[in-house]
């Protein structure tokens, strides 16, 4: 095989050559340090919405949650009328970080530097030594600007954009759908695990939607069970770039008990099983980098933090229902704790494939996306990954400056 | 309390990191463990929220003895290599009895991945440790970690 020699370094995403075929994807995207800076300009604040948390990360009136979106830092709050609010994270006097406790609950926000307080809708409240202010200083300007934010069933959304959609438009129906099935009763809020990978966020989000590789690569799955009979990508509608994955189970396809001294972590307790037993996990992409789940007893949305071309934060959040009994919930968390996270049963190896991938990443030639790509349109099947040329056409769209779909 | 039970935990830490730094060893940690036990690892910031979900929870000795077959078998060829080294401080025994050891040690890992980087992490393992016709097992190991977000995977217990 000749490989091409002496291919000149990309500079930024119009840098790009992008192949003709819609399943190649050019490899710079993931190493290009430009690239991802240009993300931070034009993706992150773009006319897409963010999935944030879960309205049980802020069940009371002055809970909060910090985080970022892209690189810039926001406050999750619930306000004292009870509407979830995003905020920006930054003193409008000097540019401080106005709070920072990544969880908590507040009647409002003091940044400590000159003492600028605000409400818990944002609005400045007061500041230190109001003399010798420019005379048309106007306390209304200079609050925290909040984001627009919605919730759906439950989930936390956000965008910084003016030009996204209205969400019911940006998620469509069958999201929708899918977000009152993954989320259902009142939950609270059970942990979270946080780690970073020496990759791209992108290798992340493309892995989830990705129903090719589960077999290969997480063998643990054979030990909670999942049939190749059902289950499949859904359509999300109207060309829409999210997705939604159905996976069906029913039984492990090895003897746990000869081959483990406590299987519990991989029973299904929760589940509701059809007569011949099997049962459903869904999974809900919001491009780009939303997810929602239900799979097994884990109730869990998962997002990440763009570090560098090469480097991500994955935050795994879990929800359990309230009112379950004690032996249940506890069988949730054990299960949460050990099957999923930087050294779960079941998602140790993504992180590995992430860090592989960006290392090969470098070398010429495209990343392909092959299976299932003789369907052009979803709904596709359970073992494909061709929903992936979504992802990366949204992409395409949105750093070209327009709408992800 | 004498010195001799400070040497004792002291041997007990010395064997326990032996063995989780040796990938050849690591069906030997379960034995460090008493008939009923506990390991888990979690984070500092996740005990301060009152978090439950950890990094990992083998709650139940059955889990402990099952996680040298995650690691060799469930796990063969899907991660990158990790030599690791754990350095100990001296343990504070909080509680001697006859039968129990109540300590909290200080720790560090330096964690060096095939292909990748080195990381090194610290945090404090908060011991029950057993005194049985065998010598010292632990009944409960908590490792609590400084990072709220971890640099890397962990293959082998901490």
């Amino acid at each position: 095989m000749t490989i091409a020699a002496g291919a000149p370094r990309v500079r930024g995403f119009d840098g790009l050559v992008w192949p003709e075929a819609d399943n190649q994807i050019p490899r710079e995207i993931f190493t290009d340090p430009d690239v991802f800076a240009e993300e931070l300009q034009r993706l992150w604040p773009g006319p897409v919405w963010h999935v944030l948390g879960h309205a049980a990360d802020v069940p009371r009136p002055g809970d909060f949650i910090t985080t970022v979106v892209g690189n810039v830092g926001v406050i999750v709050v619930r306000g004292k009328d009870d509407v979830v609010r995003v905020l920006l994270n930054v003193c409008a006097h000097r540019s401080n970080q106005v709070e920072v406790c990544p969880r908590g609950n507040a009647r409002g926000f003091t940044c400590i530097y000159h003492t600028w307080n605000y409400a818990l809708d944002g609005s400045l409240t007061g500041f230190a030594l109001r003399e010798d202010y420019p005379a048309d200083f106007d306390p209304q300007c200079y609050g925290l600007p909040a984001l627009r934010c919605e919730l759906r069933a439950g989930v936390i959304l956000a965008t910084f954009s003016p030009d996204a959609p209205p969400v019911d438009d940006y998620l469509g129906a069958p999201l929708l759908r899918a977000f009152e099935e993954t989320f259902t009763g009142d939950l609270e809020y059970a942990g979270a695990q946080r780690w970073r990978f020496d990759g791209n966020w992108k290798l992340w989000a493309e892995n989830m939607y990705d129903g090719y590789h589960a077999r290969a690569l997480h063998k643990g799955l054979r030990y909670i069970g999942l049939t190749n009979s059902d289950g499949g990508f859904q359509d999300p509608e109207g060309g829409r770039p999210h997705t939604v994955y159905i996976a069906v189970g029913s039984n492990p396809t090895v003897n746990l008990a000869e081959t483990l001294h406590d299987p519990q972590v991989f029973e299904v307790r929760t589940k509701e099983r059809t007569d011949e037993g099997v049962f459903t996990n869904w999974l809900v992409n919001v491009f780009p980098a939303g997810v929602g789940m239900s799979n097994w007893d884990l109730i869990t949305i998962r997002r990440i933090i763009p570090l560098a071309a090469d480097a991500t934060e994955v935050i795994f959040s879990y929800y359990v229902p309230l009112g379950e009994p004690e032996e249940i919930t506890r069988h949730r968390i054990s299960k949460a704790s050990n099957l999923y996270g930087p050294s779960g049963v079941i998602s140790l190896e993504d992180t590995v494939v992430f860090e592989r991938t960006q290392r090969g990443a470098t070398g010429r030639g495209t990343h392909n996306i092959l299976k299932g790509t003789v369907r052009q349109n979803p709904p596709y099947r359970r073992r494909d990954e061709a929903h992936m040329r979504h992802f990366y056409e949204a992409y395409r769209r949105v750093m070209s400056g327009g709408p992800a779909f | 309390m004498g010195g001799d039970v400070l040497i004792e935990v002291m041997q007990l830490a010395a064997r326990y990191a032996a063995i989780v730094d040796d990938p050849r060893r690591t069906k030997e940690w379960p034995d460090l463990f008493a008939d009923e036990a506990a390991y888990v690892v979690t984070t500092r910031r996740d005990l301060d929220e009152g978090g439950r979900v950890a990094i990992m929870m083998d709650d139940t000795k059955g889990k402990i003895l099952d996680r040298p077959h995650i690691i060799d078998e469930v796990w063969a060829g899907h991660y990158d290599a990790q030599a690791t080294t754990h350095m100990v401080s001296i343990p504070l025994l909080e509680e001697v009895t006859d039968s129990l050891i109540r300590a909290r040690t200080g720790f560090t890992v330096d964690i060096a991945k095939e292909g990748g980087r080195s990381h090194r992490l610290a945090g404090e393992y908060v011991d029950e440790i057993l005194r049985g016709a065998d010598g010292l097992r632990f009944r409960r190991r908590l490792v609590v970690l400084n990072d709220d977000v971890l640099p890397t995977y962990f293959v082998r217990p901490l």
